[in-house]
């Protein structure tokens, strides 16, 4: 990401369209630029009309980017969802565990950490549109990915639980995330997005009370 | 008429001709004739229609390319194209609807059902194809291609019985 | 952690959608007239500008919403089976029999032929040369019927020695049967049929005699 790149020194050209002609700009970073956009794009483009719908002209219009330079990038639509898919699955897992890092129990990091995602969500809740809500509507491949994605969240959530918490079967683990998914969902569809984090208390309280009983999950949640 | 350039070298040999259209008339001519004599061949209706099927059947496992080539892609054709591929495949059909006097109660549109049948088996073969599969495997569907054209004409029992002959013994 | 670049709300490049450029009466409008244009000149012959022009849009516009003939395409085809399987799911009623409500699809699917010919012309002739899309949605569609015909396999003590094929043969021998009827543009009083589709059908679970006279019983109750 550019961001983690250049750090403070060199401002990154961000997500402008790049002046036409010769820049001098090193072809890495127009490259990503182009590669950035066309992840920008297609999330606006899904967050809008939905993946079904979204064309890769939509895509390329979103994105400010000709059609052809798409195809030098992605072989389909497709390709190029599930590259954005990533691009905000490892973002979200890094803000989680720098989030979660901080605290030093494991209900304290789950909190943190869940915290850390529904902020993700609440600064640009097409995010969430993107990677919760469409991907049931768009087919089994990307519906899967999505179950994939949850796996991923519940083996971070329950990193470094304690051996004296009790143990839950995956399945009713899968159930709770896509409970607290749900929620969010349904949250981001109302129109309210931007106030995602004010969930953080309810959520903490559904997914740690399997594990550690009631009263201490309202504790942690309320704390 | 436009010309059609062919990837398959089992297929050159044909196109010295050049037009696609005289390619179809010859090759389904080849295939037709290979169906005739399997029908012709036979003592009544029920084993005339099972021999032209394992006649068919042999052809598409012996000629590849050119049962992908009259089956699927004549499907991408032009009209005077399709016109021509459904006046042969009626002709399957009469063959067919030879049965229709064994037919126990009278029906209006007895034709119809004759229809069905090759279409249902023509279908299938484009399902087939269009999925990669090879031709030699066409022969292990007979039997069942058997129960769905004799159902209408001799009944159940009679349709049952089709599923259990095989190609070595196909005039029982 | 803040949100890279091109993770962020903003809308990049210099087109924005706007779900108004995407109206649905637009797009409702080029599928309508796209649906006439396929069906009458066939796949092969059509252009995006015979569709364009037909539907009174521009190419710009047709551009903002399809990938391009093929894409169009494949938006009718599945506008047209969405209202065939409307105009099933509301002439069926969940307490008939398996047989009375495969009756049911059928008339209304040959009604629906009889009525809308250049429709049924598209889903059932056209899209077997539209191009690898096209002929996926058909060999879908074909395999959908397929399957829903195996439940009349309960009807017959006999259900697991009928052969494997059998739904696929009959619903390809039913779909050929009115493809022709369609291609020789003798649609009208195709309903007539109905018998002999049942037959087809359904007559290896119920045996030809009672797949007839229930069409009969069917075809003069409608009378």
């Amino acid at each position: 990401m550019a961001e983690a790149r250049n750090g403070t020194q060199d401002p990154s050209p961000g997500l402008v369209r790049l002046p036409p002609g010769r820049h001098g700009l090193p072809r890495e970073v127009v490259a990503q630029n182009q590669r950035d956009r066309l992840i920008a794009g297609i999330i606006a483009t899904v967050a809008e009309v939905g993946y079904n719908d979204a064309t890769i002209s939509n895509i390329c219009a979103a994105a400010g980017i000709s059609r052809r330079t798409f195809y030098t990038y992605f072989r389909s639509k497709e390709e190029c969802f599930f590259a954005a898919y990533d691009a905000i699955a490892e973002h979200v897992l890094a803000t989680v565990r720098e989030a979660s890092a901080r605290e030093g129990s494991w209900p304290q990091k789950v909190r943190a950490a869940i915290a850390g995602a529904l902020e993700v969500f609440a600064a640009n809740p097409d995010l969430a549109r993107f990677t919760l809500i469409e991907p049931p509507r768009a087919g089994e491949k990307i519906s899967a990915r999505l179950r994939a994605a949850g796996d991923v969240a519940v083996a971070e959530l329950t990193r470094g639980k304690p051996k004296r918490a009790r143990t839950i079967s995956s399945d009713v683990e899968r159930a709770l995330l896509a409970g607290m998914a749900a929620v969010v969902s349904q949250r981001v569809e109302a129109g309210r997005g931007g106030d995602l984090l004010s969930l953080q208390p309810e959520l903490v309280e559904l997914f740690l009370t399997p594990y550690i009983g009631r009263d201490k999950a309202v504790a942690i949640a309320r704390d | 008429m436009a010309e059609h350039p062919f990837p398959d070298p089992a297929l050159d040999r044909l196109s010295a001709a050049g037009c696609f259209l005289d390619i179809f008339f010859a090759v389904w001519a080849d295939f037709e004739a290979q169906v005739l004599e399997g029908f012709e061949s036979g003592e009544c209706w029920r084993q005339r229609v099972r021999l032209g099927a394992f006649a068919a059947a042999g052809w598409l496992r012996d000629h590849p390319s050119e049962a992908r080539f009259v089956f699927l892609e004549t499907l991408r054709a032009g009209g005077r194209l399709q016109a021509e591929r459904e006046r042969r495949l009626e002709k399957l059909v009469d063959l067919i609807d030879r049965g229709r006097p064994l037919m126990t109660d009278p029906r209006p549109h007895g034709r119809e059902i004759a229809v069905a049948v090759v279409g249902g088996a023509i279908g299938l073969l484009v399902q087939e194809l269009q999925k990669g599969e090879s031709t030699a495997r066409v022969e292990s569907f007979v039997p069942e291609f058997m129960y769905m054209a004799v159902l209408p004409y001799l009944g159940e029992e009679a349709a049952r019985e089709e599923l259990s002959i095989c190609i070595d013994n196909p005039r029982d | 952690m803040r949100l890279p670049e091109h993770l962020k709300k903003a809308p990049v490049g210099v087109e924005r959608l706007s779900r108004d450029a995407l109206s649905r009466h637009q797009r409702q409008r080029i599928i309508k007239a796209a649906i006439d244009v396929f069906a009458k000149r066939g796949f092969q012959n059509t252009s995006i500008d015979n569709i364009v022009a037909a539907s009174e849009a521009s190419v710009g516009g047709f551009y903002l919403l399809f990938d391009g003939k093929d894409d169009c395409f494949v938006h009718c085809y599945d506008s047209v089976t969405a209202d065939i399987r409307a105009a099933v799911a509301e002439a069926s009623s969940e307490t008939s029999s398996w047989v009375a409500r495969l009756t049911t699809a059928v008339i209304t699917i040959l009604r629906y032929a009889e009525e809308h010919p250049l429709p049924a012309r598209l889903v059932l002739i056209e899209a077997q040369t539209a191009g690898p899309a096209g002929v996926e949605r058909y060999s879908e569609t074909m395999t959908g019927l397929s399957r829903a015909l195996r439940g009349g396999r309960e009807l017959t003590s006999r259900g697991d020695e009928l052969p494997p094929r059998l739904e696929d043969a009959s619903s390809a021998g039913a779909a050929w049967l009115l493809h022709q009827r369609l291609a020789r543009g003798e649609a009208a009083g195709v309903v007539e049929l109905l018998p002999e589709f049942l037959a087809i059908l359904a007559g290896s679970y119920i045996g030809e005699a009672k797949a007839r006279a229930h069409a009969r019983r069917a075809l003069s109750a409608k009378a």
